[in-house]
């Protein structure tokens, strides 16, 4: 039989871990040993392309044709990444990665069975993109698994804990921090919130940015102009050269900065010049402030959403290279009053976990069979019951007292923090007498939100009503939303018709059937170094 | 609801011709109008104006039986010139020729001189829900319920009428239209206030308030009321752009607003649009303009969650960046933060205000995004200091 692995893909860095003969997680490391590979893909001009610190080399030499930080870019129905005399969308950027990772695992033989891990706040087509790139690159996903919860439960796997837990993961673009409570072997999801533009990286552009603008009044010039720090570049000029080069110095000297109190900043850009400065570690604090700040406040909704206080925690985990940061460990203390949990790698635990999860699945998809033993004892120490961590709802006129009006707005269907698998049921009426449709249309937010501007539409149907409605009729829709959090919708008619189906998405990055045949075959004609 | 027929059916044990000729030659029948309380099948209790009637229902003429005849119920009101409709909201019982409600029955058998349709007792002709009605106007009303007999041979019908005292606690669709005009005067008026509390006017802000003048007239049919309205709109500007000094503009803003108080939500949302487009117009937020707008919102009685959403979008972070003469009062007011909050009190704020920009950093609409991140960056500013 195949191994059964968990892959962290993540923004900056992805792992795979798969479970031993014994049934435990272990990382996967490449054929030259690194246990974690930048997430990555520099395109050749022979329809190749290499994946991790080969490609990351070439950004301050050719950028043009190189492509990062895919993972903020999933389910961005219109992004195209144009390298390599190509046109490449995020998920075959994503499955290159995924392949790469695939094809490295050597020593376990064929990686069959995987579970990737999603951010906990990534919305429902960001998670299909992520299980389609998983297919694209030959890989049966058994699911998606939020990556605190993956976390969590590698720690539990390795050190029992009985309370309320706290997991803050601060990885190299996103930002999540989930609130659990784990009883003996039973972990309850209480809430999650999180931000898709919040990591390392954004440190070392903030720190670049630091660097770059004290270095303008030294120089007499601008090396490269400041929109480089909000749009990256990707074309070969000497000023986005020049922008890598430094970011990827800032890189280093943020992670100098974990274990020293100063940090030197050399570099020569492309035209020539000559920067160099000390970093205190005291003023890459100040610049990183504001993000940590956020951070804070993400916790503070998540504990508040929980209905827990800082006092009602027991313990804090900290998952991802930039809680490193010591700064970090400082603020979560000052927060809880006790020093976060150190003993997990923060790399490495989400892939472990995720490999655990993915014994899970594996185990409830074929009743065990496939699965050996030690596998099915080892991974069945612990049972996990997510939440959902989105509000979804649809479009109904509703009357606002407060502007004494009727108006259209968001009526929420599934709470965020309702336990999963879950089914909720709203029942709506026609408006007009013979009313001929009625078009549903599936949101998405974060927060609790009326507003009908501030929610994301992720879906559409419309629907014939039956002739001659009569006003008022009862439409009732019906949301399911399963454990990979994925999301079912069904409409009763007032004839009593149902409809269902997934969501069907009319994006370019969401692949319908045809598009996933097409985008293997382009994969397939790839090689993936 | 029926009228219950029996046709033939004995009452004080005359003959049955002699009854109805003595009944005949009596008042032919009577109508009660009351408001009270039903109790409909699934035990909701609804309160209800019920015609009732009693007695004969006969022609009344004896030169040509008439066979069948309608009753049809119309409900009024009494005005400053006259009747006034009252409006029901199903539609089966609104009339379709004139505005008002109007209710029908059946065709009912009658005939001259001997029993037609008739009760003995209280019948329930029709009942309507009190929640379906429009009244014209707010406050203690006489309602009068008007009952027309209309038969079929027979041109004109019987008229009875009865009359209820009704306190109408909402207010009424002639207020409506009556405060919708004041309204708009009171609206530009504001929006020229607005326009000139911080010293100057410009042209952007008058072409918003030109164009919503246009808006208004373009919706009117009638010529005499276009006309009117132009020039109560016009002369409302012209009276208010007199006003030069800023502290008369502020007392007056505000007397205005105060008026403003009473009416409907709709229409206060309505101006304040207007104001804030005023402000915005020329994509500069001054620090004078929003704290005028902030007072005239709170006078108004406005929802302060409903006003700070349309403030946040009509008057982005951009445009208070662009004043230069701002400081981070402005943009703590921005966030909703006011000097005479303690810091706890401070924090939900901002919490509640970074729940609802953090979700827009990742919006699709690029302009979403990074207002939203620019206020997720304000708010982690102002945070780091309490």
């Amino acid at each position: 039989m195949g191994a059964i692995a968990g892959i962290d893909l993540g923004t900056t860095y992805s792992a795979l871990a798969a479970l031993n003969e014994i049934g435990k997680p272990e990382i996967v490391p490449d054929f030259n040993g690194n246990r974690i590979t930048p997430s990555v893909v520099a395109f050749n001009d022979n329809n190749s392309a290499i994946v991790g610190v080969d490609a990351k080399n070439k950004l301050s030499s050719d950028p043009s044709d190189v492509v990062q930080f895919v993972k903020r870019k999933m389910g961005d129905p219109s992004h195209r990444y144009y390298a390599g005399g190509g046109s490449h969308s995020p998920v075959e950027i994503s499955a290159m990665i995924l392949k790469k990772l695939k094809e490295e695992c050597v020593q376990y033989g064929e990686i069959e069975d995987v579970v990737i891990t999603v951010p906990a706040h990534f919305n429902e087509i960001e998670r299909k993109s992520t299980m389609d790139a998983g297919k694209l690159a030959g890989l049966n996903v058994l699911g998606v698994v939020n990556e605190p919860t993956a976390a969590a439960i590698y720690y539990a796997s390795q050190d029992p804990v009985n309370g309320n837990v706290v997991v803050y993961d601060l990885g190299g673009g996103t930002f999540d921090v989930t609130i659990l409570n784990i009883q003996g072997d039973k972990m309850v999801i209480l809430s999650s919130k999180g931000n898709g533009h919040l990591g390392g990286v954004d440190f070392d552009n903030a720190l670049t940015r630091h660097v770059v603008t004290n270095a303008r009044e030294a120089l007499g010039k601008e090396l490269f102009p400041d929109h480089f720090f909000e749009i990256m570049p990707n074309e070969s000029s000497d000023e986005s050269k020049t922008y890598f080069k430094i970011m990827e110095r800032a890189e280093k000297a943020k992670k100098q900065l974990s274990v020293s109190n100063e940090a030197k900043l050399r570099a020569t850009t492309s035209q020539g010049d000559n920067l160099s400065t000390d970093i205190l570690r005291s003023d890459f604090e100040e610049i990183i402030s504001s993000h940590l700040v956020t951070t804070e406040m993400l916790l503070e909704n998540a504990l508040e959403d929980a209905g827990l206080s800082a006092a009602n925690i027991d313990k804090v985990l900290l998952v991802g290279g930039s809680t490193r940061i010591p700064k970090v460990s400082q603020m979560l203390e000052a927060f809880f009053g006790f020093a976060p949990e150190k003993s997990l790698n923060p790399d490495e635990a989400v892939a472990l976990g995720a490999a655990i999860m993915a014994g899970k699945r594996k185990i409830k998809a074929t009743g065990g069979v496939g699965v050996s033993a030690a596998v099915h004892a080892e991974v069945a120490k612990t049972s996990v019951s997510e939440c959902a961590t989105m509000y979804f709802g649809t479009f109904s006129h509703n009357h606002n007292q407060a502007r004494g009006e009727v108006m259209e707005q968001n009526s929420i269907i599934i709470k965020s923090g309702t336990k999963l698998p879950c089914e909720e049921t709203k029942v709506f009426t026609t408006m007009v007498e013979g009313q001929k449709a009625v078009r549903v249309k599936v949101t998405q937010s974060q927060e609790a939100i009326t507003d009908r501007e501030n929610v994301e539409v992720i879906g559409e149907y419309l629907l014939e009503l039956p002739a001659n409605c009569p006003i008022h009729s009862p439409v009732g829709i019906t949301y399911g939303y399963d454990e990979n959090q994925r999301l079912k919708v069904a409409v009763k008619l007032p004839d009593g018709k149902i409809f269902v189906g997934d969501l069907h998405y009319d994006d370019e990055g969401n692949l319908t059937q045809s598009e996933m045949q097409r985008a293997a075959a382009k994969l397939d004609a790839f090689v993936v170094e | 609801m029926g009228i219950l027929s029996a046709i033939g059916r004995g009452l004080f044990g005359d003959s049955t011709e002699a009854k109805a000729t003595r009944i005949a030659s009596e008042d032919p029948f009577k109508i009660k109008f009351v408001k009270e309380e039903i109790t409909l099948d699934d035990g909701v209790k609804l309160e209800v104006l019920s015609v009732k009637i009693r007695g004969i229902i006969n022609s009344g003429h004896n030169l040509f039986p008439a066979d069948k005849a309608n009753l049809t119920v119309m409900l009024s009101t009494e005005g400053p010139d006259g009747r006034e409709p009252i409006i029901c909201a199903i539609e089966s019982l609104q009339s379709e020729r004139s505005l008002g409600f109007c209710y029908t029955s059946d065709s009912l058998e009658v005939t001259y001189g001997l029993c037609g349709g008739w009760s003995s007792g209280w019948v329930n002709l029709v009942s309507v829900p009190l929640m379906s009605l429009t009244f014209p106007r707010k406050g203690s009303l006489e309602v009068t319920a008007k009952l027309f007999v209309a038969y079929t041979l027979i041109p004109s019908g019987v008229v009875k009428e009865a009359t209820i005292d009704y306190y109408n606690p909402h207010s009424g669709f002639i207020d409506s239209m009556e405060q919708r005009e004041r309204g708009m005067e009171v609206a530009v008026s504001l929006a020229v206030l607005v326009s000139g509390v911080d010293g100057s006017h410009d042209n952007h802000e008058a072409k918003i308030v030109k164009g919503f003048i246009q808006k208004q007239v373009a919706e009117l049919k009638d010529e005499v009321e276009i006309n009117e309205t132009k020039k109560s709109l016009n002369d409302a500007v012209i009276r208010t752009h007199a006003i030069k000094d800023v502290s008369l503009i502020k007392r007056s803003g505000l007397a205005l607003a105060r008026e403003a108080k009473d009416f409907e939500s709709s229409l206060k949302f309505m101006i304040m649009e207007l104001l804030l487009d005023v402000a915005g117009a020329d994509d500069v937020a001054e620090q004078e303009e929003t704290m005028f707008l902030n007072s005239l919102a709170h006078t108004m009685g406005m929802d302060v969650d409903e006003y700070k959403n349309m403030r946040d979008k009509a008057l982005p972070i951009i445009m208070y960046e662009q004043n230069s003469a701002g400081g981070s009062e402005q943009l703590e007011d921005m966030l909703g933060l006011n000097p005479s909050m303690t810091a706890p009190e401070k924090k939900a704020q901002l919490s509640k205000e970074f729940r609802k920009w953090n979700p827009l950093q990742s919006s699709s609409d690029p302009a979403n995004s990074k207002q939203a991140k620019k206020m997720v960056k304000a708010i982690g500013e102002i945070r780091k200091k309490l």
